[in-house]
């Protein structure tokens, strides 16, 4: 018996479904068992005539059972594994070593470009099975170490191949590029908004979340994609989670190493954010694992879409069930997000007048506040600047990104160095217990510090945040020891303390 | 003595027609006991209207004052009548004085002199600024600080009051125990403790519409001086003003720019005649009498002088002194210094209190 396997998907991971083919005399009918989705029965027209392209015309009653028979198929890409399975019956083909066919089947036997490859090679390379896929796939493939895959760019090749007549191409692996993406936009692109770049640059350099205030025009949404360049490049890990994630929804891959950056609309539902449906799709939040989750116009999210938002924003992965299974996606995202100070936008502007009633400020800001917040190290007000302003700041450019992105990695190195015995990779999730031992305070800053709890009041939690972000910043300037000035920066950047110009 | 605050506490809610009533009883035209009979005749010789008898009739059947009195004491508010030695003199100034002051905080009495500071709910950044150094001011020369208890401007002359450890006195257009804003409930609590919430109406009342003016005039005549923070020209604000100039009270405003609609009204009141107010230091010292508290240094009044800054702290703080509402940016280009160095400096200072956030991503000095 030939064994020709396909796959179909439980999430991330590719499931092996095993394609068994009957031929027996009577009228024609091609017929699938073993829980196929409509995609899956479909097939069975485009491989009657993908076979037919190659000469292989099908008689009498086929029935095809997808194996095990319990388990939901998915999705186009059996067509491949189904068409093989036929062709070893009929057409004289001979599987000889357990191999997995994947890709979706054109009318006229050419392969096309499926979802899924990725997991379908970490399947392969686990069992030690030869993988055969789409010539569009491999790119992505070739980044998986260890994997021995063929492209196949039609079935009449393919089953040269198998038949031994001729060679197909393999796909050899490649390591992906460490050469650091290009920013766009980068940071010298953007005129002033310094104190903005400062918080970019601690949000990545400790991983903390952040939040920006600020009319519209000032340069929210540039200032967050932004974000993504200085962001140390993917690590190999890292980047095999990504990959997956991406291969999984079909997503293509323009810069291998580049972090993802998922901007969300505010009328995102729930299971759009977080991941479900029937076939457990993963959602944005695990899309922008590894990379920002940039949430625009914060305010206008529905509250249970941000409620659904904390338990992995606090985890790191989410887990998605549903009636058929639950699946664990990675979420460890670095949430950005953005607001207007009021609902016209002008509130603290130096020039336009804000025209919000009273009642219409404090509902808004009302919804500004909550549990959600809590998640948010980082608060930042962001000026619109005058005309005036931006032309005096001409010709001054900054720093580049690449600048910027050398001192957040070797910010992150230090980290990884002090607290990966403890398994945590950024100070943002120092877990309460270590800060208070770890973070030894100088008398001079304790005082001072002491002085500003009386003075604004922290509660316990923001001050464990105004620690945390402290460190970050003395890991900035690679200092062991956390001194005035870094507490002092990382109580600028409290909720009360950025935003205070917007209270009562 | 608890027939009378029934009385008053009966007529109270009535409004003009009630003080009508309280006028005929102190003149002798109608005695306690015919009051509470409700003798529809005597009282329509008296000019009270039809719908104020059946009003009248209505809460003495129902028991209305005694309930209300009960809710008074089970909320811990005091109902201080128009007889009462604790009701405030400078109240009979005016023409309708409230008969009661529902009177709900820690503070029994409201001492002769005080220090009103209203305006408009919707402040600028500076006009709110203003408004919580006038409450500390009013705090560190020990007079109390009379306002409305309304967002903005208010809100803020409370606030600099209450966290500078001084008096202050918020009156209500709601009851004294209906906290609106809501978003002031926080401030409302504190005020109790370092002062009291004020209101003539009674228990529960909701702000209807009309109820603010009425406020106005009694936060004019408790005020013996009035600053007027900032107001566009239709506002409560300048209702108190006109108020506080018809009682003879001395009406001060604080000069704003005259491209910003919510300073129109105050700055109208200085070209009619209002003292403007141009230096805190100077205006709490002349009129209060109370040079002895400013001498001795506690004042924030110049906050630097006392504390050693840095050469590079220094240069800065000459900046924004210079002109207020600067960003990191616009700093960067005055100063010889990285943009980072300056951000370390800003948050040094805005954490020792030199200077403040004072719009979004913008920073001013504390003068």
């Amino acid at each position: 018996m030939n064994s020709v396997s396909g796959i179909t998907l439980r999430g991330v991971k590719a499931v092996p479904v095993e394609v068994e083919v009957e031929i027996t005399g009577g009228l024609f009918n091609i017929s699938v068992v073993g829980l196929p989705d409509a995609a899956v029965r479909e097939a069975r027209e485009r491989v009657r005539a993908a076979l037919r392209s190659v000469g292989i015309t099908l008689r009498g009653r086929v029935a095809i059972n997808l194996a095990p028979a319990d388990v939901p198929k998915e999705g186009a890409l059996l067509d491949l594994a189904i068409a093989v399975a036929i062709a070893c019956v009929q057409g004289g083909v001979k599987v000889k070593k357990p191999s997995l066919f994947i890709g979706e089947l054109a009318l006229d036997g050419r392969l096309r470009k499926i979802r899924g490859a990725v997991p379908a090679a970490f399947l392969a390379r686990e069992k030690g099975w030869d993988i055969y896929l789409p010539e569009e796939n491999a790119e992505e493939v070739s980044l998986v170490e260890g994997v021995s895959a063929w492209r196949v760019k039609s079935l009449g090749d393919l089953f040269a191949h198998l038949r031994g007549e001729i060679e197909l191409a393999g796909v050899g692996y490649c390591e992906a590029d460490f050469a650091p993406p290009q920013a766009d936009p980068d940071f010298s692109d953007i005129k002033g908004q310094s104190a903005a770049k400062r918080a970019l640059e601690i949000a990545a350099a400790g991983h903390h979340n952040l939040l920006l205030v600020g009319s519209p025009g000032s340069g929210k949404t540039l200032l967050a994609r932004a974000l993504k360049g200085i962001l140390p490049p993917l690590s190999d890990p890292e980047l095999m989670e990504v990959l997956l994630l991406r291969s999984t929804v079909g997503n293509s891959i323009s810069s291998v190493r580049e972090r993802p950056f998922r901007s969300v609309h505010h009328t995102a539902s729930a299971v759009a954010l977080c991941g479900g449906g029937t076939t457990l799709r993963p959602g944005e939040i695990s899309l922008a694992s590894r990379g920002v989750l940039f949430l625009d116009e914060f305010p206008e999210f529905t509250r249970d879409v941000l409620e659904a938002l904390r338990q992995p924003l606090e985890d790191g992965q989410i887990t998605v069930s549903r009636a058929s299974g639950s699946v664990v996606y990675p979420a460890k995202v670095l949430m950005v997000a953005a607001c207007n100070p009021c609902p016209c936008g002008f509130a603290g502007d130096p020039v336009e007048r804000c025209t919000c009633s009273p009642s219409a400020l404090d509902r808004y800001r009302r919804r500004l506040s909550g549990p959600i917040l809590d998640r948010i190290d980082l608060h930042i007000s962001i000026p619109r600047l005058l005309p005036e302003e931006l032309v005096s700041l001409e010709g001054k450019c900054g720093e580049s990104s690449a600048e910027v992105a050398e001192r957040v990695r070797a910010a992150r190195e230090i980290q990884v160095k002090r607290w990966s015995k403890y398994g945590i990779g950024s100070n943002s999730e120092i877990p309460e217990k270590l800060l208070r031992r770890n973070i030894a305070l100088i008398p001079e800053v304790k005082s001072f510090l002491l002085q500003a709890l009386n003075r604004v009041r922290l509660s316990g939690r923001g001050l464990s945040r105004v620690l945390k972000v402290s460190r970050t910043i003395a890991d900035l300037s690679a200092s062991e020891e956390i001194r005035l000035e870094h507490v002092a920066e990382a109580l600028s950047y409290r909720e009360g303390e950025a935003l205070s110009w917007m209270k009562i | 003595m608890d027939e009378n605050l029934k009385t008053l506490l009966l007529l109270n809610s009535l409004e003009g027609q009630g003080r009508k009533l309280w006028f005929a009883l102190k003149r002798g035209l109608i005695s306690h006991d015919e009051l509470w009979k409700c003798d529809a005749k005597l009282f329509t010789e008296l000019g009270i209207t039809e719908r104020a008898i059946v009003a009248i009739k209505t809460k003495i059947d129902m028991r209305w004052a005694e309930i209300e009195m009960e809710k008074c004491l089970k909320l811990d508010i005091r109902a201080v009548g128009i007889e009462d030695e604790d009701y405030p003199a400078k109240l009979n100034d005016l023409n309708d004085p409230p008969l009661i002051l529902y009177w709900h905080g820690s503070e029994k009495r409201i001492p002769h002199k005080c220090i009103g500071a209203v305006g408009t709910r919707r402040a600028s950044t500076y006009g709110r600024r203003t408004a919580l150094r006038i409450g500390e001011y009013c705090a560190h020369a020990g007079i109390p600080l009379i306002s409305g208890g309304a967002s903005g401007i208010d809100g803020n002359a409370h606030m600099g009051a209450c966290t500078s450890g001084g008096k202050t006195f918020a009156v209500f257009g709601t009851g004294a125990d209906v906290y609106f804003p809501q978003s002031n409930a926080n401030l409302f609590r504190e005020i109790r403790d370092c002062g009291a919430l004020i209101s003539e109406f009674p228990i529960g009342s909701q702000g209807e519409q009309w109820h603010f003016p009425r406020r106005n005039r009694i936060v004019a005549a408790l005020s013996s001086k009035l600053i007027v923070v900032e107001a566009p020209l239709k506002s409560g604000a300048m209702i108190t003003a006109g108020f506080a100039a018809e009682l003879g009270r001395e009406v001060w405003a604080v000069p704003g720019r005259i491209d910003e609609e919510s300073a129109f009204g105050s700055n109208k009141l200085i070209f009619d005649g209002a003292y403007p107010l141009i230096d805190l230091k100077d205006f709490f010292e002349t009129n209060t009498r109370a040079s002895a508290v400013f001498s001795n240094n506690d004042l924030k009044a110049d906050p630097v002088s006392d504390i050693d800054l840095s050469h590079e702290e220094e240069e800065i703080l000459k900046v924004l002194r210079f002109g207020g509402g600067q960003t990191v940016d616009n700093i960067a280009l005055e100063v010889k210094m990285s943009a980072a160095g300056i951000l370390k400096i800003i948050a040094i200072l805005s954490a020792k209190g030199i200077i403040y956030s004072s719009g979004s991503g913008r920073y001013s000095a504390n003068v």
